[in-house]
């Protein structure tokens, strides 16, 4: 090998070096603030946009939606989608779930042979012809799908990617559902809250009809009164 | 992972699949769930593949020629110009599939129609492979590329090797487990377990000499700068043609090996890489044929080899594939090495060290190294490509 040919291979060594490195210092950076945003997103929206904005300058997605496998059945319906296509959609698993399912990513340049997507309106099926498929952990089976109109849109790349967002994407996920959790945990509070107070002042009406003093308004207002 | 190489120079083709089949499935501890077969064409192709469906019926075989013999990390094989290597993977975790289909005059309806085929035998229709391993007759690679590209997307890496004879006379073959064809595709689609990782480089060197492309016709070039290409060709090279033209010899295969044309594949930070053409005849006195298409208006520049850089550049080319994906050698499971034919026949003498050069980039790890007549791969940019006079390395991990 001859000096120059020695010099050109040194400079293409210390590029690619230099790229891989610049590479992994964006994702982690953007994984790191992704992290950071997520724990302040409040509600199930601003979760998922926040997601969908971290996300979509590495994974070049059009279009992005959250499968849930529903309780107490193997099917899949959206949680949450970057659009109103998904909405009322349902999933029944076949090959490719399975393999999401046991924690691989999958990226599908045609949709048009795979069972799952067969399975979806034409309507739906009409924008899209790649799709990336990202096993999410969490207490129920369920990953994050994006989507693009372009044949092939997703590689090997977008695999290692994908590879390394899936934690970030489950603890998206997990925050969606600690939000629901905490939606249905404010509203057991405020029933309980509510059948506190009816309890109180059934306590009170009973102790004021045991004193012979109560009176109820026309609305059913707990009162006083006098004979 | 499981990763075996075996080889054989026996006598006949039956014995020597019989006897290179054997060697493979002991070191694998069972039947291959890829085999990947090069043999010359002394060996009968139907033979093979009526062995090898006895042995390994389980196996996804995807075969082609090799011009004089094959190389393994045991050595380069070739007696009197006879030789088959195998590479076997098992790996239960992956997923394989091969597909063959007729060129039949539509060469890139015929590479997608053999990569539905193939991922349909490895159970993956319409997923992304890791990376597409393809062996082609010479003639079409450019179209079998954009065959590819188009149903598969342009970020797979697709990398392989023409299938070659031992004498430029059209007896290549290539072949699977169940038919041989010498005007066909076959592609492989790999979705392993382990990292794939690949590089492909040519052992040449850019000269000053360069000039546009003013008159081109499919694979011949007709004029360089608006000058007869061949009197701009030997002008460039100093008259390593004035000998043949004065005779009115045509074929120049042989006496350019050293100074093929190149052309920018791509550039990374300002440092070009370059894609390779071999110039093999000349065309009425005044054009050059290639093995690859040439387009007008494209820049080409003389390049510029010598034979150490020949032996040196294979066992460079098979580091950069893995050092790239910053691995050590220790983490690569097995490597397939494209060499070109025309390499290997300048080097031939010397070929023990170009064993050597990958033997110590790969140490203690197996490869299968064929010789071609034309060579595909995928550049540190990305772009697929078809060159001559090139090194395509496709290597597996470890873990």
């Amino acid at each position: 090998m001859n000096d120059a040919e020695k010099l050109r291979e040194d400079i293409l060594d210390i590029e690619r070096s230099r790229n891989r490195e610049r590479e992994l210092r964006h994702q982690l950076e953007g994984l790191l603030d992704g992290f950071r945003r997520l724990t302040l997103a409040w509600d199930t929206n601003e979760i998922f946009e926040t997601l969908i904005e971290i996300l979509h300058p590495l994974l070049e997605f059009q279009d992005a939606v959250i499968l849930q496998c529903v309780e107490s059945s193997s099917i899949f319906r959206p949680i949450a989608g970057r659009s109103s296509l998904f909405n009322e959609t349902q999933w029944i698993p076949g090959k490719l779930f399975q393999r999401v399912q046991n924690g691989n990513s999958v990226a599908i340049f045609d949709i048009n042979v795979i069972d799952e997507w067969q399975q979806q309106s034409p309507h739906l099926r009409a924008n899209i012809f790649s799709a990336l498929h990202i096993p999410l952990k969490g207490p129920r089976p369920a990953m994050l799908i994006c989507t693009h109109s372009r044949q092939g849109a997703f590689t090997r790349q977008h695999l290692r990617l994908a590879e390394q967002i899936s934690p970030l994407a489950s603890q998206a996920l997990l925050a969606i559902e600690n939000h629901e959790l905490r939606l249905q945990h404010m509203q057991i509070e405020q029933e309980e809250a509510a059948a506190r107070e009816r309890a109180a002042l059934l306590k009170q009406a009973t102790q004021l009809l045991g004193m012979g003093v109560a009176l109820l308004d026309e609305n059913g207002t707990l009162g006083m009164g006098t004979k | 992972m499981q990763i075996a190489t075996a080889y054989s120079t026996a006598a006949t083709g039956v014995g020597a699949i019989t006897e290179a089949y054997q060697s493979i499935n002991s070191a694998l501890g069972g039947p291959p769930d890829l085999l990947i077969v090069s043999t010359t064409v002394t060996y009968n192709c139907q033979e093979i593949i009526h062995v090898l469906a006895e042995m390994a019926p389980s196996a996804r075989i995807h075969g082609s020629t090799s011009c004089l013999g094959v190389m393994t990390e045991q050595g380069f094989f070739s007696n009197q110009g006879q030789a088959i290597g195998l590479f076997g993977i098992r790996d239960p975790d992956g997923a394989y599939g091969t597909g063959l289909a007729a060129l039949d005059n539509d060469p890139e309806n015929a590479a997608k129609q053999a990569t539905r085929e193939a991922l349909s035998n490895a159970g993956r229709p319409g997923e992304t492979p890791e990376a597409v391993w393809v062996s082609a007759t010479p003639g079409y690679e450019e179209c079998i590329l954009q065959g590819i590209e188009d149903l598969v997307g342009s970020g797979v890496p697709i990398i392989g090797g023409s299938a070659a004879d031992n004498s430029v006379a059209g007896e290549w073959q290539i072949f699977n487990g169940s038919q041989v064809d010498n005007n066909a595709v076959i592609v492989s689609v790999l979705f392993p377990s382990n990292e794939v990782m690949f590089s492909f480089h040519s052992g040449y060197e850019p000269t000053a000499q360069c000039g546009k492309v003013t008159k081109a016709d499919g694979r011949t070039i007709i004029e360089i700068d608006n000058q007869p290409a061949i009197q701009v060709y030997n002008q460039w090279t100093g008259g390593i043609l004035d000998e043949t033209l004065q005779k009115g010899d045509t074929n120049i295969l042989a006496l350019t090996t050293l100074y093929p044309l190149g052309r920018v594949a791509g550039t990374v930070q300002g440092t070009p890489y370059y894609q390779l053409s071999h110039p093999e005849k000349i065309i009425n006195e005044q054009g050059i044929a290639l093995f690859t298409e040439i387009h007008e208006g494209e820049e080409l520049i003389l390049m510029q080899g010598t034979k150490e850089s020949l032996i040196e550049r294979a066992g460079k080319v098979a580091k950069t594939a893995y050092q790239t994906y910053e691995l050590s050698a220790d983490q690569v499971a097995g490597a397939l090495v494209i060499y070109c034919a025309g390499c290997m026949l300048t080097v031939q003498s010397e070929m023990d060290q170009v064993v050597s050069s990958l033997q110590k980039a790969l140490p203690n790890t197996p490869f299968l190294g064929t010789f071609t007549f034309g060579e595909q791969g995928c550049f540190i940019g990305g772009e697929n490509r078809h060159g001559n006079l090139m090194i395509s390395v496709l290597a597996f991990g470890a873990k």
